[in-house]
């Protein structure tokens, strides 16, 4: 009953949004009138709450462990746990993508909510926009994923959640990258409304900044959380593959990065209008080629959703009409909203531009990797694969450069400068800089990328005290700091340097991570010892233990070379349900560095031999503390009341 | 005179955009297209003998082993419990009398099989069980139904995954005889 409910709703959902589209078509373009208006908020605040009713019927479905629902039969089993029962739901195809519909209706919710008391005639367009994104998703649901659809006769139980999948970090990592995901579909409604307005000014860019900035938000997160998820719970020893669905979040990451700056520089300025607006579209553009590449199977990745060439068709379709009637009306509009206004490079809107062109290009050089393999097999018929070395040469080059500019652009003013006014402003910040960068060549050794990462991250956060420092000093000496005046400095400007701080946390970590691990690979037996480097590492003893839902086999490793010495558990289990089997590294927590270990299948079969993996990696949380504080930079920024300044 | 030029060529700089998105929806539509073609091959059993599977034997008019290398016949995985099996169902009746089927009931009860089968019909020629999927996994099974076309001489032939229609099995039957 409740599966049928979740789907009637769904459907009212996409009639309602049929209706929507006509009647907002006639309040936008043919006559408007605010009575329409408020109807079409009415008819908005409708289709919102029924997708969400929807997710939650489904969710109340799984709860309850609904066997006659294929969906549930597929993806859940009644010996779960509550959490894995409500994340099953989106652990899956069809529930991800009801998901999907229910965050469009918490935006729609909220931008609803939120523009009472905009312009009306714009804010029209921007509802007509949004609803057309609605109807898209509404009916690939509705046409090729329906997650409502009923078995019979009813299974008795379930096949069981895809073990890798039970874990906490897993259970919210879809929810912030989806919430990013789809967050961009406001920039994009705001971008298309003020194409069709053909005007864009200082306010509209005011207003897309807390949109963006949640995107962004919630994007950073969900792409930390999956690269932890990858690093503890896969085994994979690393936190960074560049695997093609990771690279498709990180690309739509990259140009809303780019989006948040030259927005900036919109609001600030007037200046960077259709540059703005195109980078809206095409990073939710991104979004969508992203989603179509995961669904359709497109590329092989360890994100293998259940593929469907009928999936892929739809969204690439949905993919094809809605950008290129956004390009196409960009073209038209472009002369109408591009400001003839030059920019002046050496100011802060010309850094910014600076490092949009380098966050575009490492977009680019990713996209092309990404998509390399297929232009490949198109033009040539040969399967081929494009893997982390070519990432790590092309995108980082692209990349450390817009680190170091970054740093400059903190302290550069808006409009116009001199050179000789920047390096007044910078010259202790530069002396103390290459002190300490002759400090660190002296004392530390490595190699090459270690040093140009400390110093990127030591620059950054030099940069950032910098300003700060400009910022509360009086005119008359340099070392006459006034407090109070910390007090003047608006919230958002704080937000932007714990982010920036962020950054450099997290560049501080790969760099030290990278390039000072540990790595052992061989095959162990009961009692065997190994020795890496500074550690003396023994399998003690295998213990074998019987749960609920899964048997196990755990290594018991005893660790010499901390100041103490300590006992790690690796563990192998198979899960009963699924037959699968999933392994728990083991992970030992000092300060920021961890040593892990995973341990592999008996082989061959009583034995006793095993294949055991061994990571030393010093420093490596500071990668994802890192990217957690740029998240929350970017939520103080939100916070900021006294946004237009 | 350059910079007029250039500055004309800016002009048209706006249209890169959908241009690049053009060119790319090419290669996405072409490949989107080619994965369709690829889901009625693959399988690396094609041309290959049939691999001996352990299956409970339920009943019919003859055994597998009887049949193997002799005559051409047709294996059928489906399952009580699964939706395009029983659209399929039907297709299976309407051949029943023209070809040799064979029924293999993935991962179900016995008894559901039976209601299943007096319900909408039993096409089948001999009825086994795969209780487990232990052939399901010989023949690398994507899921039901699923089925497999064998010739006289004891070779897979054919992979159909998903539900047969009237209009693929005809066509498949055509390819066949033609080879």
């Amino acid at each position: 009953m409740v599966a049928e409910l979740g789907f009637i709703l769904l459907i009212f959902a996409f009639v309602l949004s049929a209706i929507h589209l006509f009647f907002s078509t006639r309040v936008c373009f043919i006559n408007f009138s605010e009575d329409n208006f408020f109807i079409l908020r009415k008819i908005n605040f409708s289709i919102c709450l029924l997708l969400i009713a929807s997710f939650l019927f489904l969710i109340i479905s799984y709860v309850l462990s609904d066997f006659s629902v294929l969906n549930i039969y597929n993806n859940s089993h009644t010996n779960k746990p509550l959490l894995y029962k409500v994340s099953g739901t989106w652990g899956n195809h069809e529930g991800s993508l009801l998901m999907w519909l229910a965050f469009l209706g918490g935006y729609g919710f909220f931008l609803t909510l939120y523009t009472k008391n905009n312009n009306k005639k714009f804010t029209a367009k921007v509802f007509f926009t949004s609803n057309i994104v609605n109807i898209g998703f509404i009916g690939f649901t509705i046409f090729t994923s329906n997650p409502f659809l009923r078995i019979s006769p009813i299974p008795e139980e379930g096949k069981g959640l895809n073990p890798v999948l039970q874990d906490p970090g897993l259970a919210f990592h879809p929810p912030l990258l989806y919430l990013g995901y789809v967050g961009l579909t406001i920039p994009f409604a705001y971008s298309i409304a003020a194409l069709l307005e053909g005007k864009i000014d200082r306010k509209w860019a005011n207003e897309i900044r807390p949109w963006i900035l949640i995107s962004w938000i919630f994007l950073t997160l969900g792409i930390t959380l999956g690269s932890f998820w990858a690093y503890y719970e896969l085994g994979w020893g690393g936190w960074w593959f560049w695997d093609p669905v990771e690279n498709v979040s990180l690309l739509p990451w990259l140009l809303l990065t780019a989006l948040l700056h030259s927005n900036r520089v919109t609001e600030k300025r007037d200046n960077l209008k259709s540059w703005t607006i195109l980078l809206s579209i095409i990073a939710f553009s991104l979004t969508l080629l992203g989603t179509f590449i995961v669904r359709s199977g497109l590329l092989t990745s360890v994100h293998a959703f259940a593929s469907d060439p009928a999936r892929g068709i739809y969204i690439l379709s949905f993919l094809f009409l809605i950008t290129g009637a956004s390009l196409i009306l960009y073209v038209i509009k472009y002369d109408k909203i591009e400001s003839d206004e030059k920019l002046n490079l050496l100011s802060k809107e010309g850094g910014l531009l600076l490092n949009n062109v380098f966050l575009c290009a490492s977009t680019v050089t990713i996209l092309l990797g990404t998509l390399w393999p297929l232009f490949v097999e198109v033009i040539t018929g040969k399967d081929i694969s494009v893997g982390a070395p070519y990432f790590n040469l092309v995108f980082l080059p692209i990349i450390l450069p817009a680190i170091f500019v970054s740093g400059v652009i903190i302290n550069i003013n808006w409009k116009r400068n001199t050179v000789e006014n920047l390096l007044k402003k910078l010259n202790k910040a530069i002396i103390i800089f290459v002190f300490l960068i002759g400090v660190i060549l002296f004392l530390l050794e490595g190699p090459i990328i270690f040093f140009i990462g400390i110093i990127l991250s030591i620059w950054l956060l030099i940069s950032i005290i910098n300003d700060f420092y400009e910022k509360i000093r009086t005119k008359k000496s340099i070392s006459d700091i006034k407090l109070s005046k910390a007090f003047s400095i608006p919230i958002s400007t704080y937000g932007m340097y714990l982010a920036h701080f962020g950054l450099a946390v997290f560049i501080l970590g790969v760099a030290i991570s990278d390039s000072k691990k540990l790595y052992y690979e061989g095959v162990m037996k009961e009692k065997e010892i190994v020795k890496v480097e500074k550690f003396k590492i023994q399998l003690k003893e295998i213990i074998e233990k019987k749960e609920k839902n899964w048997i196990s086999q755990t290594g018991n490793f005893s660790v010499e070379g901390f100041k103490k010495n300590i006992s790690m558990f690796a563990e192998r289990r198979l899960y009963l349900d699924t037959g699968m089997p999933s392994t728990e590294a083991a992970i030992y927590r000092n300060f920021f560095s961890h040593l892990y270990i995973v341990m592999g299948q008996e082989q061959p079969l009583n034995s006793g031999k095993r294949i055991v993996r061994i990571y030393f990696n010093p420093f490596i949380i500071l990668i994802w503390s890192g990217a957690f504080l740029m998240a929350f930079g970017g939520l103080i920024s939100i916070c900021d009341k006294k946004r237009n300044r | 005179m350059i910079k007029k030029e250039i500055g004309s060529f800016l002009k048209y700089i706006k249209l890169s955009p959908i241009i690049l998105f053009l060119i790319l929806s090419y290669f996405l539509f072409w490949k989107i297209k080619n994965i369709q073609n690829t889901k009625e091959l693959q399988s690396v059993l094609l041309n290959q003998d049939l691999p001996k599977l352990e299956l409970e034997y339920v009943d019919g008019k003859f055994t597998l082993n009887s049949l193997l290398g002799k005559k051409p016949f047709i294996i059928n995985f489906f399952a009580s419990w699964c939706a395009p099996c029983r659209q399929e169902h039907s297709v299976l009746e309407k051949y029943s009398k023209d070809l040799i089927i064979i029924g293999i009931a993935y991962k179900d009860d016995i008894n559901n099989v039976k209601k299943f089968l007096s319900e909408l019909g039993d096409p089948y020629d001999i009825l086994m069980l795969d209780p487990n999927g232990r052939a399901a996994i010989d023949l690398g099974l994507y899921g039901v139904p699923e089925t497999y076309f064998i010739d006289s001489k004891g070779k897979i032939k054919y992979r159909q995954v998903g539900p047969l229609t009237v209009k693929k099995l005809e066509n498949i039957l055509k390819s066949l005889k033609v080879n």
